[in-house]
């Protein structure tokens, strides 16, 4: 390197000024200034980067040449772990061997009484366990998505304080004051255990986008290694590992995963893949698998069903009943003076009153009916500013902003009306407590509710005397009250018609449903190989001519493609530089063959995106691998506490313009 | 150091994926992409990154950026960490409790990624001259306040140049990536001053906070949150008159937290508990893990791009909701081309004989500007500081002489202004850039700016 040049770009001015501004593309500009500068020099170039073919790549090619790396692993692996025997019985497929994909895995176990739980461990719901694999020896980076799928979980989903008394419990508490106001309620779901298995050794190129590792790590054993990280992050959470391949136990010991709650499988190629997700679904196993490569990944859930009764969502209309107020709210508001002339009483008269009370006013002189068209809201409005007796009465000011809420069509939403209508409602003794409950609503809905839903309950802050407050909050707990118990009476009555024991449901439950009846949510999941196999040809034809969504189904469709390509050719496409102009045209067939099988025949993929995928050459990029992990996190957190609504459909990230899509097929 | 990076072959086989993206031609790259086996040696020479944050994004950020290639990075943060940093900002232990978190941030990453250099600063942003952040290629924020926010965009526009046509340099644009989070919901945005609108352009995407009329905690109270407000600014004050209040101590919480429980039973009002009193008092913003995992994981993925261009740049504004479902858009936000901050700066024309004291007089004045306190700066060169006191004896008698002359008789150039304003009744620090023209000198034409006379 030119040392007269370095100096140069050091120093804070003259030469070295515009490297301090760096746009798109830059660096090439400041490689090119540095290689004319370096022409006049005399010093020895700087030795170029190895191209990362092994030193022995014509053998490489053959089959036979995985089998003796393995064998030498494994005996270093020996040494150093006692733990050797279950690596031993994985499958020694020599065609995988060249694959660039490792796999991995966490797994959340949900059985508190299975052998992996502490029995002196108070309720914590839910043993995690995780397991990174990684059978492949070529490459071992893939880890990082994973790895950090696992922390992240581990950082997240801890949260087990909110039921501990406060005074032991004072230093848990404080570490997870901001998630308590995400996730309330958290008791129930705090993680035990997080197991990570995984196969392979870390080898030097894992450092370079694995977090969890460092070099001391190097040629033990992944999955130790992880597993130390993870439990120095949270000492609350048990951290186990399994020194195995995922491809062999799916292969040789399905029932292995049906003790956990959820599995997290990273980097698994299509066929394993289609495999465990039929183990995972036949013992009712939550499944998340994710990919990254290079700038694309993907995330998606499979499972049957998931019910949310929590959904939490971030804009919904309160329940006031403006719309149809019942008796009490009714009698409530006559029993309140709008014209009072104590100024300071007028100002403090909640909206709610006034709209109940105006309402009424408006539909004695309308022929008893509400305003409707957009010129009746507006009149409607002027009704309401003209009670006002001074400017600064903000309680009118809301009345006004809120008299939408009165015109409010009356009854059920049609995604409630489509839960309730849901053959699962047919209930019978192998039914869920969600569908239970469900079927209750639909009974009270028919009945006590004259076509609504149970009453929320709660009010939203708005501009009132304490007192006045405190009544209204106190007449709308009442109504919500006396839902809850007519539900409550439909779900004890269906729960002995069904031949379970009536009390099943506990009223902290039913109650919780009736609070959040308006927002429950199913979500449905189709098995991998159906959508593989059959997807929405409409939805698909629908992605391939929307420009936003254009790159996206390219690389739903590439992401198959390099599988399919692996399968053929034993390794992913682009991961020699002597062989990526081969690869490309190999690859665009492969990939335009995927869309022939599916039906799609007149479409093509962008040249372009079939380019950029055999440029990746399978690597796997910290970033793109955190991106992803954090968002197989973020529904992990949703699948597992059962609040907010998880995603549907797969999730696939476009790192090129970060125009990502959920894909719905 | 750097040097020897690339020599290691260890080295090199450990960054064999990114070099893959790094070594390989492409045709959906950015517009002079030029792939070689040299770009991650340069990368880890020549690029500096400065993250602004050790804070939850700002930890993700830091790892994120040295697992991605980056070897020159230094980290700003006046923050020191405690208990409740624990769950999510995973690069601190319980050990480090009371630590300042740049220095044991940097400290964690250079003991697991080898080579990597990172330089903490436990200090406010406002501490650090124009210098220190001109030496940046790139900065990356990981805040979570506006002001924050706002600071650092003026500082990195106001390396901004224009030429005689009112069209920015390329040279003098110095990006931003920017990442924030809330709960489930997340944005990552690129900021290319000149080129993408500035933080201050799209201000309007942070609504102000919303606070409680004092009338309705005294006298009207009705939620728990009017409870707890009540004993955390009024009976706090009424009962330890002088003594202030520390959310961090656990017994000024405890009291607080039992204060506004008496007033919420005396009023009817249920909700008010402990965690909830501390989510208020904080004012805390809720935060989980993997959505900082997420935001600046694009955050580092758009740094890179624009240090290599081995893709295209996201344009420009990533949103992330994992709320119901999950979406995420993409928004191509354009720029103010009135913006005070990225714009050309706010033009002043000045008679020659102008003193600094009646420029900065002027400054004061100004409607769009309402600066006070300024303190003034030149070409890197303080005309006049109003800190610290040994800065500001140092220029004062320079506050006499006509500006014109301070500014070596230049006839036109930019003049960068720091003060404060008021906004929504709070003093905030600002960095304005002006462009002074003097009347009547020669090469200057007239110029219609009728609005902008003095």
């Amino acid at each position: 390197m030119n040392r007269r040049l370095r100096r140069l770009c050091r120093s804070g001015n003259g030469g070295g000024l515009y490297l301090k501004y760096l746009r798109p593309g830059a660096l090439a500009q400041i490689r090119d200034s540095k290689i004319s500068a370096r022409s006049h020099s005399t010093r020895a170039p700087p030795p170029k980067i190895l191209l990362y073919r092994p030193p022995s790549s014509p053998s490489n090619n053959g089959p036979n040449n995985g089998a003796p790396q393995i064998a030498q692993i494994s005996v270093v692996d020996l040494e150093g772990f006692p733990c050797f025997a279950s690596r031993g019985f994985a499958p020694r497929c020599p065609q995988r061997k060249k694959l660039v994909a490792a796999k991995s895995f966490f797994f959340v176990n949900s059985n508190p009484g299975s052998p992996g739980s502490d029995s002196g461990e108070p309720d914590l719901g839910v043993d995690v366990i995780m397991g990174i694999l990684s059978p492949c020896v070529v490459s071992k980076q893939q880890r990082s998505k994973q790895s950090f799928a696992i922390e992240n979980l581990v950082e997240a989903l801890t949260l087990s304080s909110e039921a501990q008394p406060l005074a032991s419990m004072a230093e848990p508490k404080t570490k997870y004051d901001r998630q308590l106001r995400v996730v309330e309620k958290s008791c129930s779901w705090g993680v035990g255990s997080i197991t990570v298995i995984d196969g392979s050794i870390v080898e030097i190129k894992d450092l370079g986008n694995n977090f969890m590792l460092d070099e001391s790590c190097v040629g033990q054993s992944m999955a130790k290694c992880v597993c130390a990280f993870l439990q120095e992050l949270n000492d609350a959470v048990k951290a186990k590992f399994v020194e195995e391949s995922p491809e062999a136990l799916i292969e040789t010991n399905p029932s292995f995963f049906s003790q956990f709650t959820l599995v997290v499988a990273t980097q698994l190629v299509e066929a394993s893949l289609l495999r465990l997700d039929r183990i995972c679904r036949q013992a009712n196993i939550m499944l998340i698998c994710a990919r990254s490569y290079g700038l694309t990944g993907l995330v998606r859930i499979s499972l049957k069903e998931h019910t949310v009764i929590e959904s939490k969502p971030d804009h919904f209309l309160d329940d006031l009943r403006l719309n149809n107020p019942w008796l009490e709210l009714k009698r409530f508001s006559e029993s309140i003076d709008l014209n009072t002339t104590d100024p300071v009483v007028h100002k403090h008269i909640p909206y709610v009153v006034i709209l109940v009370k105006m309402a009424e006013e408006w539909a004695q002189s309308h022929n008893g009916r509400l305003p409707s068209s957009r010129e009746e809201k507006r009149a409607f409005k002027e009704l309401i500013k003209s009670k006002m007796i001074a400017l600064d009465e903000d309680n009118y000011k809301e009345a006004v902003e809120a008299s939408f809420k009165i015109s409010a069509p009356q009854g059920i939403s049609s995604s409630m009306h489509q839960i309730i209508n849901d053959h699962s409602v047919e209930v019978d003794s192998t039914s869920s407590d969600f569908w239970v409950m469900v079927a209750a609503l639909k009974e009270f809905i028919a009945n006590e509710g004259n076509g609504e839903a149970p009453l929320e309950g709660s009010i939203p802050d708005m501009t009132s005397s304490t007192e006045c407050y405190v009544n209204l909050q106190k007449i709308y707990q009442a109504k919500a009250e006396a839902d809850f118990l007519a539900v409550e009476r439909r779900v004890r009555n269906i729960l002995k018609r069904i031949g379970r024991e009536s009390n099943l449901i506990s009223k902290a439950s039913i109650k919780n449903f009736c609070r959040n009846a308006r927002k429950i949510t199913v979500c449905r999941y189709r098995p991998i190989e159906e959508e593989f196999n059959s997807p929405s040809l409409l939805e698909m034809q629908k992605y391939l001519n929307d420009e936003d969504c254009s790159i996206a189904i390219g690389f739903y469709i590439l992401l198959r493609a390099v599988d399919r390509f692996a399968a053929n050719y034993n390794r992913f496409p682009g991961i020699y530089d002597g062989e990526l102009d081969e690869d490309i045209p190999r690859l665009k067939a492969t990939a335009q063959a995927i869309l022939n099988d599916l039906g799609c025949n007149g479409s093509t993929l962008m040249e372009d995106l079939t380019n950029d995928m055999c440029r990746y050459g399978g690597a796997e990029l910290h970033a793109v691998a955190a991106f992803i992990g954090g968002v197989a996190s973020q529904e992990a957190i949703k699948l597992i506490t059962k609040q907010f609504v998880p995603m549907t459909g797969t999730f696939i990230f476009n790192g090129i313009d970060q125009k990502s899509q959920l894909l719905i097929l | 150091m750097a040097g020897s990076l690339t020599g290691s072959s260890d080295c090199g086989n450990r960054w064999r994926d990114l070099d893959r993206l790094l070594t390989r031609p492409g045709n959906i790259v950015g517009p002079i992409f030029d792939p070689s086996p040299e770009l991650r040696s340069e990368l880890q020479q020549y690029v500096r990154v400065l993250v602004v944050g050790a804070g939850g994004l700002g930890c993700e950020l830091l790892k994120d950026l040295a697992l991605s290639g980056f070897v020159n990075l230094e980290v700003i943060d006046m923050d020191r960490i405690e208990v409740s940093n624990l769950n999510r900002q995973f690069l601190f232990r319980l050990q480090d409790v009371g630590k300042p978190k740049a220095e044991v941030a940097a400290k964690r990453v250079m003991e697991r990624v080898k080579g990597v250099n990172i330089v903490p600063h436990f200090c406010r942003i406002e501490d650090k001259d124009l210098d220190f952040y001109n030496k940046f290629n790139i900065i990356a924020l990981g805040l979570d306040s506006v002001e924050a926010r706002s600071y650092i965009n003026a500082v990195a526009c106001s390396f901004l140049e224009y030429d005689s046509d009112d069209n920015p340099r390329d040279e003098s644009k110095k990006p931003m990536v920017d990442g924030g989070t809330e709960g489930f919901k997340g944005h990552a945005r690129v900021i290319m001053p000149g080129e993408t609108p500035c933080f201050e352009c799209t201000i309007w995407l942070f609504p102000p906070q919303v606070k409680f009329p004092l009338c309705t905690l005294a006298e009207t109270p009705r939620t728990a949150a009017h409870c707890i407000e009540y004993a955390h600014l009024i009976k706090w004050d009424e009962v330890h008159g002088g003594k202030a209040f520390d959310a961090d101590d656990p017994e000024h919480m405890q009291w607080v937290y039992s204060e506004a429980a008496k007033r919420a039973e005396l009023f009817g009002i249920p909700g008010v508990t402990y965690s909830f009193t501390q989510g208020v008092v904080k004012n805390i913003i809720p935060a989980i893990a993997s959505t900082n995992a997420i935001i600046s994981a694009a955050c580092t993925l758009e740094a890179l791009k624009i240090a290599s261009g081995c893709s295209k740049t996201m344009s420009n504004y990533l949103t992330y909701n994992g709320l119901e479902g999950l979406h995420t858009k993409v928004t191509e936000f354009v720029r103010d081309k009135d913006c005070l901050v990225c714009g050309p700066g706010t033009l002043l024309e000045l008679d020659p004989s102008t003193t600094l004291q009646k420029f900065i007089e002027l400054v004061g004045d100004h409607p769009k500007l309402q600066l006070s306190k300024a303190s003034v700066t030149h070409r890197g060169k303080n005309l006049y500081m109003q800190a610290p006191p040994v800065l500001e004896e140092m220029t004062r008698s320079n506050l006499n002489l006509p500006l014109y002359e301070l500014m070596d008789k230049v006839p036109k150039d930019v003049v960068h202004v720091s003060g404060t304003v008021n906004k929504d009744d709070k003093k905030t620090s600002v960095l304005r850039k002006l462009r002074v023209v003097f009347k009547g000198i020669d090469g200057v034409t007239d110029m219609d700016t009728a609005n902008h006379l003095f």
